[in-house]
């Protein structure tokens, strides 16, 4: 895995903090300031990272026991065995989202996808039971799968 | 190849396939395992031992001077739900056990000073039970999972079931 050269935007920013001690290492700046540029530097590969654990946590699980996770499937009956595949193949889904969010191949994309999924779920969860503490909270995952579609990955990512 | 801004190489393209593999492997296990917990609650497809099944046609007992037989199994300790398990009946019942009722319809009437009749009706009519019990029986609702129940609602009734036992914490079959 290597890290993707970094825009204009980034190299100044370090040059910015960078102040040579003799083993080259990267002084922040005291206090908050430090905080931010550090958030500022690795906020897309933490947005990414968590996304992917999310996404691989329910995956394995759906794919584990797809029994537990039927009542969720829109229309089709839970007790059913279109649910129980309906579920598998969700999970299966969820799990290579996962993994290509983790190791960075083409996170923007996957994360639009875990986006689209998110989406369905909410307008789901919405429509058969209305605004609840499951659709604020699914709601706030599709919210970071949307930043990370919007932040450019240039650290920890895969590449050619 | 590139993917509108993206690119992925021939590594980036193997490891997708990997994992679809592994995800499909394991999902195939998962789907074509033996019932896990969940399977095994009334709630469930399967009519696997332990648990109280769907409850027998013509179980409810309207002859409130006949003594309510009933046959128990294991105690509730030793199923791998146990700590699932909620007691919603006889009260006081906990906060747990009223979230785990979220979505239920329950209601305990005493035909008798001996029996007590026991209707409990999960989200969409699963699980669904009305029988008659000896007085002293035990009712449980199994969550397997809380976080699916919002709003006095259950979003997900298939980690749902039910559990009743006799006073010696046996299950009632």
């Amino acid at each position: 895995m290597q890290t993707c050269p970094a825009g204009p935007e980034q190299m100044k920013l370090e040059a910015e903090m960078r102040r040579e001690t003799g083993s080259g290492a990267i002084q922040s700046s005291p206090g908050l300031t430090g905080m931010y540029v550090v958030a500022e530097l690795w906020s897309a590969v933490f947005a990414r990272v968590i996304l992917g654990l999310v996404l691989i946590w329910f995956g394995y699980h759906e794919a584990t026991d797809p029994a537990l996770w039927t009542g969720y499937v829109p229309v089709v009956a839970g007790a059913s065995a279109l649910a129980k595949l309906l579920v598998s193949a969700h999970a299966c889904v969820l799990i290579v989202l996962a993994v290509a969010l983790l190791l960075g191949i083409l996170p923007r994309t996957a994360a639009a996808l875990a986006a689209l999924l998110l989406a369905e779920i909410v307008i789901s969860l919405a429509v058969t039971g209305g605004l609840s503490d499951l659709v604020a909270r699914d709601l706030g995952v599709m919210g970071l799968a949307v930043t990370v579609v919007g932040l450019p990955q240039r650290r920890l990512v895969l590449t050619r | 190849m590139q993917l509108g801004p993206e690119r992925i190489g021939k590594a980036g393209i193997a490891i997708i396939v990997f994992a679809l593999a592994g995800a499909v492997a394991l999902s195939v296990s998962g789907y074509s395992a033996k019932p896990g917990v969940g399977a095994q609650l009334a709630g469930g497809s399967t009519g696997s031992k332990g648990v109280s099944a769907s409850p027998r046609a013509g179980a409810h007992n309207q002859d409130s001077r006949t003594q309510v037989s009933q046959t128990v199994g294991p105690p509730l300790a030793s199923q791998p739900y146990a700590k699932s398990a909620y007691l919603v009946y006889p009260p006081p019942v906990s906060s747990q056990a009223s979230l785990a009722l979220a979505g239920f319809t329950f209601r305990v009437t005493r035909p008798s000073a001996d029996a007590m009749t026991v209707v409990l009706r999960g989200p969409g009519g699963k699980p669904s039970l009305d029988r008659t019990y000896p007085a002293g029986d035990k009712v449980y609702v199994v969550e397997l999972a809380s976080g699916d129940d919002a709003n006095d609602r259950d979003y997900n009734s298939s980690d749902d079931g039910y559990v009743v036992t006799d006073k010696t914490g046996r299950i009632v079959r």
